[in-house]
């Protein structure tokens, strides 16, 4: 099967038309230990490295690539498509996702996925049938269904903050059947892994997404073990099931709807309450947030953020950090301090 | 403001000189003080509603409200201009916002949080803020976080992204949404306002707003004259009528007046000459550095002047003259879809390229700004369409719009001497083809 990828600064990429469409879906992450050289030729260098990375991977990765989709999320998305689509020979698509969620936003949000349902049917003279469309949106409910349950054994469970990011790494980046698989092998692993070490704090993440497990490590390091977070390479991709008794696109659109929201998305309220939930379900007090660097709406976000999780008694550190795959001893000092400040 | 002129003196003096040195016309700096007078009488005044949007949102909506329209990034202008950021940006910063982030937006919160006045940067509190977010995320989180804090109501406005290879049929489907958001917006707009919307008030409103880009835009026009009427020193702050409206028809016929001036001078728009052609004349791409109008000068004695910006462009957006009330909304759609400044890549160039040929250009100078990263994407493929298709020098200038600390003086005269070069080796080389 081919490899169709995205790149999306949330989780807004309907992956299941593409599954539906007889693509693998793969997220675009880039690849920090390679740098960003290839892509600073066309973007400067104070923008976002993730989104400089995530080129530099597509730069190299040309043929591999059935095409390349894109959804309106940030700044970058909206702004580098250009970039891509004039130095990078596949077929692109652009999905215009919406900032709110109000049903003025849904019936246009519904509109662009009608629209990118046909483009794809026109580029590759497939039938995108709304059988397809909902055995797609079943496995991924089944894929989903799986990581919530996996991610929830992170509070009882010796479970460590790279394991995770693979897990959901491997999620949106390999072949469905093969995730599945996969996450069933953890299901049978992760129960008998030895209980929640009692050296390590429990926090909640908050921030700019985790695309590389440096930063997971470097927190694993500070003894900081996250069992929540409101990622989107993590509960934002699995924390809702998409509603499986109503038409498909519709279903996505509901979906949307649903997930934990990016710092992109208004009213930003929903982000807090998200987070405000999570910590009260889990019983935790401790968060670390963080902003890439050069990463906005994250960084507007922060004061903000730190402030109101103030006012609940909750403890909160906020880090700007590097992208790098060497192990940020900074970051890591500050984090040390702020795990001895929890004990 | 007696109050800052006593806490904030050095501030002040500072800011006094800085407005001294903008080339300014008593007319225009009147305008300039009209504005701030009558925001803090507005917002003073209990019975006035006021609002704070943003560049590019369509402000006519406020005014159908009677709505005064406070413009914190007017504002932030404004303390650019004076040269008085520096500590406003820094206060915002001890507020947990990154150096990274938009420095007008931490000129605005650092100057409103320290109590300085509008004329330095500060905004009085609005009734309600808007925003959209064609421009970049920043305008949306920046506005929607300052109606938090002050306890105000927020609208969004979510433009859709035209992006490079998108045709009519897109075009129409995202001018369906945006009008269909003009609909939530008034629906706000009644609930904060207690007011009910007149179709025929808005549409007068409108009128005013399209006669106002239409003079601004001839005005435009004239700067393909050789000499131009007026540069970017200038126009950066001439364009403050129509960005803000917050006096449609002081702004008719401030322009009006001004056009005619023009027109005695020039006679019809040409770009055949009728006086001495400036020795180099280029393009600005992006905002402009509010704190060194000495840049400009220093440019300027050098023979190189600013004539065209989509910047200064984008303001003037209304020169389609409409007639019935849905063909109005969906021609601001259109407008607000393909401003100017946020053209996607295939158009930018093709603009680019007509500006070039129309303006007579002879260089290009595109702004790398450090706080505004969306308006700086694809810079490198602009400069390179640009060098291949019309083989004049492009420089990418790396700078801040209102930080002063991301400017070095020193490498930034160095680069322009370098180009300066570059224009006047090709127009040596042009001359000895001619001979």
């Amino acid at each position: 099967m081919q490899t169709f990828a995205y790149f999306d600064s949330g989780h807004e990429f309907p992956e299941e038309i593409v599954m539906a469409a007889g693509f693998t879906p793969y997220k675009i992450l880039g690849d920090v230990e390679a740098g960003t050289g290839a892509a600073d030729e066309y973007l400067h260098t104070y923008f976002c490295p993730f989104a400089r990375g995530a080129l530099n991977q597509a730069l190299a990765a040309d043929d591999d690539w059935a095409g390349i989709g894109f959804a309106h999320g940030c700044d970058a998305t909206n702004r580098h498509y250009d970039v891509w689509r004039r130095h990078l020979g596949q077929p692109f698509f652009w999905v215009n996702t919406p900032m709110k969620t109000n049903p003025t936003a849904r019936v246009f949000h519904r509109r662009g996925l009608d629209d990118f349902r046909a483009d794809l049917e026109k580029a590759y003279g497939v039938a995108i049938t709304p059988e397809k469309l909902a055995a797609a949106i079943r496995q991924s409910n089944r894929i989903k269904e799986k990581m919530r349950r996996l991610a929830a054994l992170r509070a009882t469970r010796d479970i460590t903050n790279p394991e995770y990011f693979e897990m959901v790494r491997t999620a949106v980046q390999e072949p469905r059947d093969r995730v599945l698989e996969y996450l069933g092998e953890l299901e049978r692993e992760w129960p008998a892994r030895p209980a929640f070490p009692r050296a390590l704090v429990p926090v909640l993440l908050t921030g700019s997404d985790v695309t590389f497990p440096g930063w997971m490590e470097v927190m694993e390091e500070a003894g900081l073990r996250v069992v929540r977070d409101d990622l989107s390479l993590g509960e934002r991709y699995f924390h809702a099931a998409i509603p499986e008794t109503v038409e498909p696109l519709k279903a996505l659109v509901e979906y949307y709807a649903l997930q934990p929201q990016p710092a992109t998305r208004v009213p930003s309220d929903r982000r807090l309450d998200y987070l405000k939930t999570a910590l009260w379900e889990s019983g935790l007090n401790a968060v670390v947030s963080q902003n890439l660097k050069f990463c906005e709406p994250y960084a507007i976000d922060a004061p903000w953020i730190v402030n109101e999780l103030k006012k609940q008694g909750i403890r909160i550190i906020h880090l700007e950090r590097e992208y790098t795959p060497t192990l940020d001893h900074q970051a890591l000092t500050r984090l040390e301090t702020f795990r001895q400040l929890l004990e | 403001m007696l109050k800052f002129l006593t806490q904030h003196r050095d501030v002040a003096l500072s800011g006094i000189k800085g407005f001294k040195n903008q080339p300014l016309t008593p007319k225009l700096f009147g305008l300039m003080a009209e504005y701030t007078t009558k925001s803090k009488i507005a917002h003073a005044n209990p019975w006035r509603k006021t609002g704070a949007p943003t560049a590019g949102f369509p402000i006519e909506f406020l005014l159908a409200f009677d709505i005064f329209p406070i413009h914190p990034e007017a504002y932030a202008c404004y303390a650019g201009s004076a040269g008085v950021t520096r500590s406003a940006i820094e206060q915002a910063e001890s507020m947990g916002y990154s150096r990274d982030l938009c420095s007008y937006m931490k000129t605005s919160i650092g100057a409103t949080e320290l109590g300085w006045p509008c004329d330095f940067g500060g905004v009085p509190k609005p009734d309600l803020y808007t925003s959209a977010n064609m421009v970049c995320d920043t305008h949306v989180k920046w506005m929607e976080n300052e109606a938090r804090r002050r306890h105000a109501p927020y609208f969004g406005l979510d433009v859709p992204s035209h992006v490079a290879g998108s045709g009519e049929e897109e075009l129409e489907r995202d001018i369906d949404y945006l009008v269909a958001q003009f609909s939530d917006l008034v629906t706000f707009l009644e609930k904060h306002t207690g007011k009910k919307f007149s179709e025929e008030k808005f549409m007068r409103i409108i009128a005013k707003s399209q006669e106002a880009c239409r003079l601004y835009d001839e005005i435009l026009q004239y700067r393909r004259s050789l000499p131009a009427p007026q540069y970017f020193e200038y126009q950066r702050l001439f364009m403050l009528p129509v960005a803000v409206m917050w006096n449609l028809d002081g702004c008719i016929r401030y322009y009006r007046k001004t056009l005619e001036e023009i027109r005695k001078r020039f006679g019809p728009i040409s770009p055949a000459a009728s006086g001495e052609r400036e020795k180099y004349r280029l393009i600005w791409e992006g905002i402009t550095i509010w704190y060194k109008v000495d840049l400009y000068y220093w440019l300027a004695e050098r023979g190189a002047r600013f004539v065209y910006e989509q910047y200064t462009e984008s303001f003037a957006i209304r020169r389609r003259q409409t007639t019935t009330f849905n063909e109005t909304l969906r021609q601001i759609a259109r407008e607000l879809l393909l401003l100017p400044y946020t053209l996607n890549l295939e158009k930018r160039i093709a603009n680019f390229e007509r500006k070039i040929d129309e303006y007579d250009i002879d260089g290009v100078v595109l702004h790398a700004n450090l706080s505004c990263r969306p308006a700086a994407a694809a810079q490198q493929d602009v400069k390179a369409a640009i060098q291949k298709s019309r083989s004049i020098p492009v420089l990418i200038l790396s700078a801040d719009m209102n930080d002063p600390r991301s400017y070095a003086e020193g490498p930034v005269r160095t680069r322009f001497e370098s180009f300066i070069e570059m224009m006047e080796a090709r127009r040596a080389g042009k001359e000895a083809a001619k001979s």
